[in-house]
Protein backbone atom coordinates (compact mmCIF):
# COMPACT_ATOMS: atom_id res chain seq x y z
CA UNK A 1 0.00 0.00 0.00
CA UNK A 2 2.51 2.30 1.13
CA UNK A 3 5.05 2.32 -2.08
CA UNK A 4 3.37 -0.37 -4.90
CA UNK A 5 -0.09 0.98 -4.21
CA UNK A 6 0.67 4.75 -3.55
CA UNK A 7 -2.51 6.14 -2.56
CA UNK A 8 -1.47 9.47 -4.79
CA UNK A 9 0.38 8.27 -7.78
CA UNK A 10 -1.85 4.89 -8.79
CA UNK A 11 -4.47 5.59 -7.11
CA UNK A 12 -5.39 8.90 -7.61
CA UNK A 13 -6.94 9.89 -4.32
CA UNK A 14 -6.34 13.10 -2.91
CA UNK A 15 -4.15 14.79 -6.06
CA UNK A 16 -5.73 18.17 -5.38
CA UNK A 17 -4.19 19.12 -2.21
CA UNK A 18 -0.82 17.18 -3.82
CA UNK A 19 -0.40 19.36 -5.91
CA UNK A 20 -2.05 22.89 -4.15
CA UNK A 21 -0.02 22.43 -0.86
CA UNK A 22 3.31 20.93 -2.45
CA UNK A 23 4.88 23.98 -2.86
CA UNK A 24 7.33 24.50 0.46
CA UNK A 25 8.14 21.41 2.12
CA UNK A 26 7.36 22.42 5.79
CA UNK A 27 3.69 23.08 5.12
CA UNK A 28 3.29 19.55 2.83
CA UNK A 29 5.65 17.81 5.79
CA UNK A 30 2.62 19.18 8.43
CA UNK A 31 -0.61 18.29 5.75
CA UNK A 32 0.85 14.89 5.38
CA UNK A 33 1.06 14.36 8.88
CA UNK A 34 -2.28 15.18 9.66
CA UNK A 35 -3.77 13.03 6.37
CA UNK A 36 -1.92 9.76 7.46
CA UNK A 37 -3.76 10.65 10.75
CA UNK A 38 -6.97 11.30 9.95
CA UNK A 39 -6.57 7.99 7.50
CA UNK A 40 -5.88 5.65 10.31
CA UNK A 41 -9.12 7.50 12.13
CA UNK A 42 -11.41 7.08 9.04
CA UNK A 43 -10.30 3.75 8.06
CA UNK A 44 -11.01 2.64 11.91
CA UNK A 45 -14.46 4.36 11.89
CA UNK A 46 -15.49 2.66 8.40
CA UNK A 47 -14.75 -0.64 9.69
CA UNK A 48 -16.56 -0.37 12.85
CA UNK A 49 -19.61 1.19 11.22
CA UNK A 50 -19.17 -1.10 8.09
CA UNK A 51 -19.14 -4.39 10.19
CA UNK A 52 -21.24 -3.63 13.26
CA UNK A 53 -24.17 -1.60 12.01
CA UNK A 54 -24.68 -1.79 8.11
CA UNK A 55 -23.79 -5.44 7.73
CA UNK A 56 -25.79 -7.32 10.27
CA UNK A 57 -29.03 -4.71 9.58
CA UNK A 58 -28.64 -5.21 5.73
CA UNK A 59 -28.14 -1.65 5.03
CA UNK A 60 -25.40 -1.76 2.00
CA UNK A 61 -26.89 0.40 0.11
CA UNK A 62 -26.77 3.13 2.51
CA UNK A 63 -23.08 3.15 2.92
CA UNK A 64 -22.55 6.35 0.88
CA UNK A 65 -23.99 8.37 2.81
CA UNK A 66 -23.51 7.19 6.35
CA UNK A 67 -19.71 7.02 6.02
CA UNK A 68 -19.72 10.51 4.55
CA UNK A 69 -22.03 11.82 7.14
CA UNK A 70 -20.40 10.41 10.09
CA UNK A 71 -16.87 11.01 8.92
CA UNK A 72 -18.00 14.62 8.72
CA UNK A 73 -18.89 14.86 11.92
CA UNK A 74 -16.44 13.04 14.06
CA UNK A 75 -13.58 14.71 12.06
CA UNK A 76 -15.52 18.32 13.14
CA UNK A 77 -15.74 16.87 16.34
CA UNK A 78 -11.74 16.02 16.33
CA UNK A 79 -10.77 19.42 15.43
CA UNK A 80 -13.20 20.96 18.42
CA UNK A 81 -11.36 18.53 21.47
CA UNK A 82 -7.99 18.87 19.69
CA UNK A 83 -8.80 22.71 19.54
CA UNK A 84 -9.32 22.21 23.24
CA UNK A 85 -6.94 20.40 24.89
CA UNK A 86 -4.18 19.38 22.28
CA UNK A 87 -3.33 23.28 21.39
CA UNK A 88 0.18 22.21 20.50
CA UNK A 89 -0.83 19.92 18.02
CA UNK A 90 -3.29 21.90 16.91
CA UNK A 91 -2.08 24.85 15.68
CA UNK A 92 0.28 22.43 14.14
CA UNK A 93 -1.63 19.78 12.20
CA UNK A 94 -5.12 20.64 13.05
CA UNK A 95 -5.57 23.82 11.14
CA UNK A 96 -5.52 21.34 8.29
CA UNK A 97 -8.86 19.55 9.66
CA UNK A 98 -11.93 20.85 7.64
CA UNK A 99 -10.10 20.70 4.43
CA UNK A 100 -9.38 17.41 4.90
CA UNK A 101 -12.58 16.42 6.29
CA UNK A 102 -13.89 16.27 2.70
CA UNK A 103 -11.13 15.17 1.18
CA UNK A 104 -10.93 12.30 -1.69
CA UNK A 105 -7.80 10.22 0.39
CA UNK A 106 -9.52 10.18 3.77
CA UNK A 107 -13.27 9.48 2.29
CA UNK A 108 -11.09 6.97 -0.07
CA UNK A 109 -9.65 4.75 2.09
CA UNK A 110 -12.76 3.91 3.97
CA UNK A 111 -14.13 2.58 1.04
CA UNK A 112 -10.93 0.97 -0.37
CA UNK A 113 -10.76 -0.62 3.04
CA UNK A 114 -14.55 -1.78 2.89
CA UNK A 115 -14.33 -2.72 -0.58
CA UNK A 116 -11.21 -5.55 0.01
CA UNK A 117 -13.39 -6.45 2.84
CA UNK A 118 -10.12 -6.40 5.57
CA UNK A 119 -9.88 -6.98 8.84
CA UNK A 120 -9.30 -4.52 11.74
CA UNK A 121 -6.17 -4.84 12.19
CA UNK A 122 -5.49 -5.25 8.31
CA UNK A 123 -7.53 -1.85 7.26
CA UNK A 124 -5.73 -0.21 10.17
CA UNK A 125 -1.78 -1.36 8.56
CA UNK A 126 -3.09 -0.60 5.08
CA UNK A 127 -4.20 2.91 5.99
CA UNK A 128 -0.99 3.74 8.12
CA UNK A 129 0.69 2.51 5.03
CA UNK A 130 -0.60 4.81 2.61
CA UNK A 131 -0.48 7.65 4.83
CA UNK A 132 3.15 7.30 5.23
CA UNK A 133 2.62 6.73 1.05
CA UNK A 134 1.24 9.97 1.15
CA UNK A 135 3.86 11.92 3.40
CA UNK A 136 6.44 10.26 1.16
CA UNK A 137 5.59 11.68 -2.02
CA UNK A 138 4.38 14.76 -0.93
CA UNK A 139 8.00 15.28 0.33
CA UNK A 140 9.28 14.45 -2.54
CA UNK A 141 6.71 16.27 -4.86
CA UNK A 142 8.02 19.60 -3.03
CA UNK A 143 11.43 19.39 -2.73
CA UNK A 144 11.71 19.01 -6.30
CA UNK A 145 9.28 21.66 -6.59
CA UNK A 146 11.00 24.20 -4.95
CA UNK A 147 13.52 23.66 -6.87
CA UNK A 148 11.90 23.83 -10.16
CA UNK A 149 11.02 27.68 -9.19
CA UNK A 150 14.43 28.84 -10.30
CA UNK A 151 14.80 26.92 -13.13
CA UNK A 152 13.71 28.55 -17.34
CA UNK A 153 10.90 26.75 -17.65
CA UNK A 154 8.80 26.89 -21.43
CA UNK A 155 6.48 29.06 -20.67
CA UNK A 156 3.42 26.95 -21.39
CA UNK A 157 4.51 24.21 -19.22
CA UNK A 158 5.36 26.39 -16.22
CA UNK A 159 2.78 26.06 -13.12
CA UNK A 160 0.27 22.36 -13.27
CA UNK A 161 1.49 20.43 -16.27
CA UNK A 162 5.38 20.66 -15.05
CA UNK A 163 3.43 19.26 -11.73
CA UNK A 164 1.60 16.74 -13.63
CA UNK A 165 4.79 15.38 -15.74
CA UNK A 166 7.19 15.69 -12.35
CA UNK A 167 4.32 13.34 -11.16
CA UNK A 168 4.28 10.97 -14.06
CA UNK A 169 8.30 10.54 -13.59
CA UNK A 170 7.56 9.97 -9.64
CA UNK A 171 4.95 7.63 -10.69
CA UNK A 172 7.25 5.67 -13.21
CA UNK A 173 9.96 5.20 -10.29
CA UNK A 174 7.28 3.59 -7.94
CA UNK A 175 6.57 1.17 -10.62
CA UNK A 176 10.01 -0.51 -10.32
CA UNK A 177 8.93 -1.30 -6.56
CA UNK A 178 5.65 -3.37 -8.36
CA UNK A 179 7.90 -6.66 -7.43
CA UNK A 180 6.94 -6.18 -3.89
CA UNK A 181 3.58 -6.92 -4.24
CA UNK A 182 2.42 -10.63 -2.93
CA UNK B 1 -59.68 61.78 -12.04
CA UNK B 2 -61.46 60.37 -14.76
CA UNK B 3 -58.80 60.57 -17.52
CA UNK B 4 -55.92 59.27 -14.90
CA UNK B 5 -57.88 56.31 -14.47
CA UNK B 6 -58.01 56.03 -18.06
CA UNK B 7 -54.55 56.17 -19.07
CA UNK B 8 -53.37 52.91 -17.19
CA UNK B 9 -55.98 51.23 -18.92
CA UNK B 10 -54.97 52.39 -22.20
CA UNK B 11 -51.43 52.17 -22.07
CA UNK B 12 -51.23 48.00 -22.33
CA UNK B 13 -53.17 48.59 -25.26
CA UNK B 14 -50.50 50.45 -27.24
CA UNK B 15 -47.88 47.19 -28.27
CA UNK B 16 -44.58 47.74 -27.44
CA UNK B 17 -41.89 47.87 -30.33
CA UNK B 18 -41.22 44.65 -31.36
CA UNK B 19 -37.22 45.81 -31.25
CA UNK B 20 -38.02 46.16 -27.15
CA UNK B 21 -38.93 42.53 -27.12
CA UNK B 22 -36.57 41.00 -29.24
CA UNK B 23 -33.87 43.15 -27.18
CA UNK B 24 -35.35 41.98 -23.95
CA UNK B 25 -35.65 38.45 -25.26
CA UNK B 26 -31.82 38.24 -26.85
CA UNK B 27 -30.81 39.64 -23.18
CA UNK B 28 -32.29 36.80 -21.40
CA UNK B 29 -30.79 34.16 -23.64
CA UNK B 30 -27.61 35.62 -23.68
CA UNK B 31 -27.62 36.39 -19.82
CA UNK B 32 -28.84 32.01 -19.07
CA UNK B 33 -27.12 31.09 -22.20
CA UNK B 34 -23.43 32.36 -20.74
CA UNK B 35 -24.70 30.61 -17.53
CA UNK B 36 -24.51 27.47 -19.30
CA UNK B 37 -21.89 27.80 -21.56
CA UNK B 38 -19.22 30.05 -19.63
CA UNK B 39 -18.63 26.10 -17.62
CA UNK B 40 -17.68 24.56 -20.60
CA UNK B 41 -14.43 27.16 -21.86
CA UNK B 42 -14.06 30.25 -20.10
CA UNK B 43 -14.35 28.26 -16.42
CA UNK B 44 -13.72 24.81 -17.15
CA UNK B 45 -13.56 22.76 -13.80
CA UNK B 46 -10.74 20.99 -14.33
CA UNK B 47 -8.16 23.37 -16.64
CA UNK B 48 -8.95 26.48 -15.74
CA UNK B 49 -10.70 26.22 -11.95
CA UNK B 50 -7.73 23.04 -11.41
CA UNK B 51 -10.38 21.21 -9.25
CA UNK B 52 -11.66 17.43 -9.60
CA UNK B 53 -8.47 15.53 -10.99
CA UNK B 54 -8.98 12.36 -9.00
CA UNK B 55 -11.97 10.75 -10.75
CA UNK B 56 -10.16 12.39 -14.58
CA UNK B 57 -6.92 10.61 -14.03
CA UNK B 58 -8.54 7.43 -12.46
CA UNK B 59 -11.48 6.47 -14.72
CA UNK B 60 -10.25 7.84 -17.49
CA UNK B 61 -8.81 4.19 -18.98
CA UNK B 62 -11.90 3.69 -20.83
CA UNK B 63 -14.60 5.51 -23.11
CA UNK B 64 -17.15 3.42 -21.63
CA UNK B 65 -16.08 4.62 -18.01
CA UNK B 66 -15.64 7.98 -18.38
CA UNK B 67 -18.74 8.30 -19.92
CA UNK B 68 -20.48 6.88 -17.33
CA UNK B 69 -18.95 8.90 -14.68
CA UNK B 70 -19.71 12.05 -16.70
CA UNK B 71 -23.02 11.25 -16.40
CA UNK B 72 -23.58 10.33 -12.89
CA UNK B 73 -21.38 12.90 -11.79
CA UNK B 74 -23.86 15.44 -14.21
CA UNK B 75 -26.86 13.83 -12.17
CA UNK B 76 -25.66 14.59 -8.91
CA UNK B 77 -24.44 17.89 -9.32
CA UNK B 78 -27.85 19.03 -11.41
CA UNK B 79 -29.97 17.92 -8.55
CA UNK B 80 -27.71 18.91 -5.15
CA UNK B 81 -26.79 22.29 -6.93
CA UNK B 82 -30.36 23.29 -7.47
CA UNK B 83 -31.85 21.51 -4.03
CA UNK B 84 -29.35 23.76 -2.22
CA UNK B 85 -29.67 27.21 -4.37
CA UNK B 86 -33.62 26.49 -2.90
CA UNK B 87 -32.63 26.12 0.37
CA UNK B 88 -30.31 30.14 -0.01
CA UNK B 89 -29.73 31.41 2.55
CA UNK B 90 -32.13 29.60 5.47
CA UNK B 91 -29.24 27.28 6.11
CA UNK B 92 -27.69 27.18 9.54
CA UNK B 93 -24.71 29.00 9.78
CA UNK B 94 -22.39 26.64 11.71
CA UNK B 95 -24.11 23.32 10.26
CA UNK B 96 -23.79 24.44 6.59
CA UNK B 97 -20.89 22.44 5.57
CA UNK B 98 -22.34 19.47 7.35
CA UNK B 99 -25.71 20.09 5.66
CA UNK B 100 -24.19 20.60 2.03
CA UNK B 101 -22.45 17.50 2.27
CA UNK B 102 -25.33 15.15 3.47
CA UNK B 103 -27.24 16.39 0.34
CA UNK B 104 -24.75 15.62 -1.96
CA UNK B 105 -24.67 12.68 -0.53
CA UNK B 106 -27.83 11.42 -0.49
CA UNK B 107 -28.06 12.05 -4.40
CA UNK B 108 -25.07 10.06 -4.95
CA UNK B 109 -26.65 7.42 -2.90
CA UNK B 110 -29.64 7.38 -4.79
CA UNK B 111 -27.96 7.37 -8.33
CA UNK B 112 -26.05 5.25 -7.09
CA UNK B 113 -29.22 2.59 -6.37
CA UNK B 114 -30.34 3.27 -9.47
CA UNK B 115 -27.28 2.25 -11.39
CA UNK B 116 -27.09 -0.84 -9.55
CA UNK B 117 -30.33 -1.77 -11.01
CA UNK B 118 -29.66 -0.67 -14.98
CA UNK B 119 -26.07 -0.61 -15.55
CA UNK B 120 -24.61 -2.92 -12.76
CA UNK B 121 -21.44 -3.31 -14.78
CA UNK B 122 -20.29 0.35 -15.40
CA UNK B 123 -20.95 1.03 -11.65
CA UNK B 124 -18.66 -2.13 -11.04
CA UNK B 125 -16.27 -0.49 -13.11
CA UNK B 126 -15.88 2.70 -11.52
CA UNK B 127 -15.73 0.87 -7.96
CA UNK B 128 -14.56 3.46 -5.05
CA UNK B 129 -14.57 6.17 -7.51
CA UNK B 130 -18.15 6.13 -7.51
CA UNK B 131 -18.63 6.88 -4.06
CA UNK B 132 -16.47 9.56 -4.13
CA UNK B 133 -18.59 11.67 -6.43
CA UNK B 134 -19.94 12.65 -3.16
CA UNK B 135 -17.13 14.49 -1.64
CA UNK B 136 -15.65 15.87 -5.38
CA UNK B 137 -13.91 19.43 -4.83
CA UNK B 138 -16.41 20.39 -8.25
CA UNK B 139 -19.72 19.93 -6.14
CA UNK B 140 -18.56 20.81 -2.90
CA UNK B 141 -16.86 23.96 -3.61
CA UNK B 142 -19.51 25.09 -6.38
CA UNK B 143 -21.82 24.57 -4.20
CA UNK B 144 -20.32 26.22 -0.79
CA UNK B 145 -19.22 29.50 -3.00
CA UNK B 146 -21.54 29.88 -5.82
CA UNK B 147 -25.04 27.74 -5.86
CA UNK B 148 -26.47 28.86 -2.41
CA UNK B 149 -26.23 32.98 -3.28
CA UNK B 150 -28.08 32.24 -7.09
CA UNK B 151 -31.47 31.30 -7.93
CA UNK B 152 -32.34 27.86 -9.24
CA UNK B 153 -32.82 28.00 -12.87
CA UNK B 154 -28.88 29.81 -12.76
CA UNK B 155 -27.39 27.06 -10.30
CA UNK B 156 -29.21 24.72 -13.05
CA UNK B 157 -27.53 26.01 -15.47
CA UNK B 158 -24.19 26.92 -14.13
CA UNK B 159 -24.83 23.08 -12.81
CA UNK B 160 -25.28 21.77 -16.25
CA UNK B 161 -22.64 23.77 -18.11
CA UNK B 162 -19.78 22.68 -15.48
CA UNK B 163 -20.48 19.51 -15.40
CA UNK B 164 -20.36 19.60 -19.41
CA UNK B 165 -17.06 20.91 -19.24
CA UNK B 166 -15.97 17.91 -16.94
CA UNK B 167 -17.52 14.98 -18.97
CA UNK B 168 -16.10 16.66 -22.13
CA UNK B 169 -12.65 16.66 -20.88
CA UNK B 170 -13.22 13.13 -18.97
CA UNK B 171 -14.26 12.20 -22.52
CA UNK B 172 -10.98 13.43 -24.47
CA UNK B 173 -8.62 12.15 -22.06
CA UNK B 174 -10.09 8.43 -22.16
CA UNK B 175 -10.46 8.49 -26.01
CA UNK B 176 -6.53 9.42 -26.21
CA UNK B 177 -5.62 6.30 -23.18
CA UNK B 178 -7.59 3.66 -24.48
CA UNK B 179 -7.24 4.57 -28.63
CA UNK B 180 -3.19 4.35 -28.03
CA UNK B 181 -3.34 1.78 -24.99
CA UNK B 182 -5.25 -0.76 -26.14
CA UNK B 183 -5.14 0.26 -30.57
CA UNK B 184 -9.04 0.50 -30.41
CA UNK B 185 -11.60 3.09 -29.28
CA UNK B 186 -14.33 1.22 -28.24
CA UNK B 187 -18.15 2.43 -27.60
CA UNK B 188 -20.57 -0.08 -26.23
CA UNK B 189 -18.02 -2.67 -27.04
CA UNK B 190 -18.54 -1.21 -30.79
CA UNK B 191 -15.42 -0.67 -32.65
CA UNK B 192 -15.08 3.17 -33.57
CA UNK B 193 -11.69 3.91 -34.24
CA UNK B 194 -8.12 1.70 -35.16
CA UNK B 195 -4.44 1.72 -34.99
CA UNK B 196 -2.09 -0.96 -35.44
CA UNK B 197 0.27 -0.69 -32.64
CA UNK B 198 -0.77 -0.70 -28.88
CA UNK B 199 0.90 1.60 -25.95
CA UNK B 200 0.45 0.14 -23.11
CA UNK B 201 2.20 3.02 -21.01
CA UNK B 202 -1.29 5.04 -21.63
CA UNK B 203 -2.94 2.27 -19.74
CA UNK B 204 -0.92 2.64 -16.74
CA UNK B 205 -0.71 5.65 -13.86
CA UNK B 206 2.00 7.44 -15.29
CA UNK B 207 0.48 7.52 -18.90
CA UNK B 208 -2.62 9.41 -17.34
CA UNK B 209 -0.59 12.04 -15.47
CA UNK B 210 1.42 12.62 -18.63
CA UNK B 211 -1.43 12.79 -21.12
CA UNK B 212 -3.05 15.67 -18.36
CA UNK B 213 0.41 17.26 -18.25
CA UNK B 214 0.33 17.41 -21.92
CA UNK B 215 -3.45 18.62 -22.59
CA UNK B 216 -2.95 21.70 -20.01
CA UNK B 217 0.21 22.83 -22.01
CA UNK B 218 -2.03 22.25 -25.12
CA UNK B 219 -4.71 24.70 -23.68
CA UNK B 220 -1.74 27.11 -22.31
CA UNK B 221 -0.59 27.35 -26.06
CA UNK B 222 -3.83 27.45 -27.68
CA UNK B 223 -4.93 30.63 -25.08
CA UNK B 224 -2.18 32.27 -25.51
CA UNK B 225 -2.09 32.39 -28.97
CA UNK B 226 -5.85 33.31 -29.15
CA UNK B 227 -4.85 36.30 -27.03
CA UNK B 228 -2.37 37.35 -29.25
CA UNK B 229 -4.91 36.81 -31.92
CA UNK B 230 -6.87 39.11 -30.34
CA UNK B 231 -4.95 42.07 -29.77
CA UNK B 232 -3.50 41.59 -33.17
CA UNK B 233 -7.69 42.09 -34.45
CA UNK B 234 -7.89 44.90 -31.91
CA UNK B 235 -4.22 46.75 -32.99
CA UNK B 236 -5.99 46.51 -36.68
CA UNK B 237 -9.13 47.98 -36.09
CA UNK B 238 -7.54 50.80 -34.37
CA UNK B 239 -5.63 51.44 -37.11
CA UNK B 240 -8.63 51.59 -39.53
CA UNK B 241 -10.64 53.84 -37.23
CA UNK B 242 -7.33 56.31 -37.01
CA UNK B 243 -7.34 56.30 -40.36
CA UNK B 244 -10.98 56.77 -40.83
CA UNK B 245 -11.11 59.70 -38.63
CA UNK B 246 -8.36 60.92 -40.73
CA UNK B 247 -9.85 60.87 -44.03
CA UNK B 248 -12.95 62.36 -42.18
CA UNK B 249 -10.98 65.35 -41.03
CA UNK B 250 -9.99 66.12 -43.58
CA UNK B 251 -12.94 66.08 -46.09
CA UNK B 252 -14.33 68.45 -43.52
CA UNK B 253 -11.25 70.85 -44.07
CA UNK B 254 -11.75 70.96 -47.50
CA UNK B 255 -15.56 71.49 -46.92
CA UNK B 256 -14.71 74.85 -44.99
CA UNK B 257 -11.73 75.98 -47.53
CA UNK B 258 -14.29 75.90 -49.82
CA UNK B 259 -17.26 76.98 -48.07
CA UNK B 260 -14.43 80.16 -46.90
CA UNK B 261 -13.34 81.15 -50.71
CA UNK B 262 -17.30 81.12 -51.68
Amino acid sequence: MMLVNNIVLVKFLGVCPFLGISKNIKSAGMFGLAAAALMVFSSAVSWSIYHLFLKPFGLENLTIIIFIFTLAILIEILDLIMHKYFEKIHSAIGIYFPILATNCAIVGIAFLTTEENYSLIHSLIASAGAGVGFILVLLIMSSIREKTETMHIPEPFKGLPLAFIIAAVLAMALMGFGGLAP
Amino acid sequence: MAEDEEEPEEEPLIPKPITDKVKAGYHFITDYGSEATRGVLKNNPLFVLLLGFCPALAVTTTLDNAIAMGAAFAVVFVASATLISTIGEQAPKDYKKILYITIVAIFTTAVSIIMQRDYPNHLENLSIYFPLIAVNCIILGRVQYHSNQTSPPRAFLDALGLSAGFSIILIVISSIRELLGTTQLTLNSEILFQITHPIPFFLLAPGALLTIALLIALTNITNTGIQKLQQILKERKEKKEAERKKLEEQKKKEEEEEGEKK
